[in-house]
């Protein structure tokens, strides 16, 4: 036997080993229980994270999508998308406002269509014309509505201003070529604050210069002029404690 | 902590089955080289964690390898002492192969290999310890004289006179 011969038969003791589970058990003999991390793979944290928190994101995701849509819809004008959710939020905040300043909102709100409606007019966006004036119309014919229960001289004079501006955007349309159809809603809401504005100055005691204007105003509410009508009327000022 | 730990885990696995077989072939016991290779690891791992410390003043363990062996070498002393027992067993009583290998590795392991591991023990000690450390282990001669704190030319000598002795024996 050579030496080589030999080293290779010793090395054949190499095979002697311990047994897999002994080195195991010992192991953890050793150093005790081990403290036990789980393993977990961003494959398998991930989904667990996104489940756990997607009502959180899909809650956030919809606030800021409101958020953005209800700013957005703050410019927006009849024919957009956003038109129907700012017409929305004028609605509810409609329920807000009390019954003395519900005509004044129905006016107000005439105003804002009549303005887009001038803007459209302005850029010459003929396909949302048609629209626009419709609704220019329901929003003025809801302010006429309203107008009619007006109850007294302190409520028409607060809506005079907006009358005024009504006016003056009907006028600015006009200048566009733009006509909102049938004025019977507009003149009937002169009317009614005029109405309401003679009969209180019928019962008051005027100065000589003021009953001459109250005179010269009935005249021009015969003939069915109702603007001039309120702008003479305009230039009488009550005496407060009357 | 757990760093230790990882460290010496790592250290486990790559000595496990080496301290495992050096104790075994001077034993010839499973149960036996089972228990006191426990204890090797177990003397191992709280020595380690002492090294550990930052405290200066402390031993660090230089060679992990060597230090092992040297427990290992310390307990079977204690092991003998105890038991009043020989070193060198006789061949007839002897069991060859670990029974713990299943009886594949049984059928696979040699005869020549049984003659080898049975002339083995009745090796010298010092003759015995080098053999295996060198041609089981793959330990190197500066290894082992390290391991045996002995020099590496005292270490070429034994293993020489080792090998000369065991094919004498064999041959015999």
């Amino acid at each position: 036997m050579t030496e080589k011969e030999l080293i290779l038969k010793i090395q054949g003791l190499r095979e002697i080993k311990p047994k897999k589970e002994w080195v195991f058990l010992t192991k953890r003999e050793i150093f005790g229980e081990p403290e036990v991390k789980p393993k977990i793979s961003w494959l398998e944290v991930f989904p667990r994270f996104f489940f756990q928190y997607k009502l959180a994101f899909a809650s956030l995701a919809l606030i800021v999508v409101v958020v953005c849509a209800f700013g957005f819809s703050q410019n927006a004008v009849p024919g957009d998308l956003l038109f129907a959710l700012k017409k929305a939020t004028e609605t509810a905040q409609t329920a807000f406002i009390s019954q003395d300043e519900q005509l004044k909102n129905r006016l107000e709100l005439a105003n804002k269509r009549l303005e887009e409606l001038t803007k459209i007019a302005e850029q010459n966006q003929s396909k949302r014309l048609a629209s626009a004036i419709e609704e220019c119309q329901a929003s003025v014919s809801q302010a006429a509505d309203m107008a009619m229960q007006v109850k007294g001289p302190q409520e028409a004079r607060k809506v005079i201003p907006e009358i005024k501006k009504m006016e003056g955007n009907i006028q600015n349309l006009k200048s566009y070529g733009v006509e909102i159809g049938d004025t019977k809603n507009t003149d009937n809401i002169y009317k009614s604050v005029v109405d309401a504005l003679l009969k209180d100055l019928e019962n008051r005691t005027l100065t000589e210069e003021q009953q001459k204007l109250l005179t010269q105003a009935q005249e021009t509410y015969e003939t069915g002029n109702y603007p001039d009508t309120l702008t003479v009327l305009m230039q009488i000022q009550p005496a407060a404690n009357d | 902590m757990d760093k230790q730990r990882q460290i010496f885990s790592g250290i486990y696995d790559q000595y496990i089955e080496k301290i495992y077989r050096f104790i075994f072939l001077k034993v010839s016991s499973p149960e036996i080289a089972q228990d006191l290779t426990s204890e090797t690891f177990l003397k191992g791992w709280e020595a380690f964690k002492k090294s550990q410390n930052p405290n200066p003043n402390k031993h660090k363990i230089e060679n992990i390898q060597a230090f092992l062996y040297q427990i290992a070498r310390n307990l079977l002393t204690d092991f003998y002492r105890e038991k009043g027992r020989t070193q060198v067993i006789s061949a007839e009583n002897i069991r060859i192969i670990d029974p713990t290998v299943n009886l594949e590795e049984k059928a696979e392991f040699s005869s020549d290999c049984e003659q080898i591991k049975v002339h083995l023990a009745d090796l010298k000690e010092d003759y015995q310890e080098v053999i295996i450390l060198h041609y089981i282990n793959d330990l190197s001669i500066k290894e082992i004289a390290q391991t045996l704190e002995k020099p590496e030319g005292t270490v070429r000598v034994m293993l020489h006179r080792g090998l000369k002795e065991l094919k004498s024996l064999l041959e015999a």
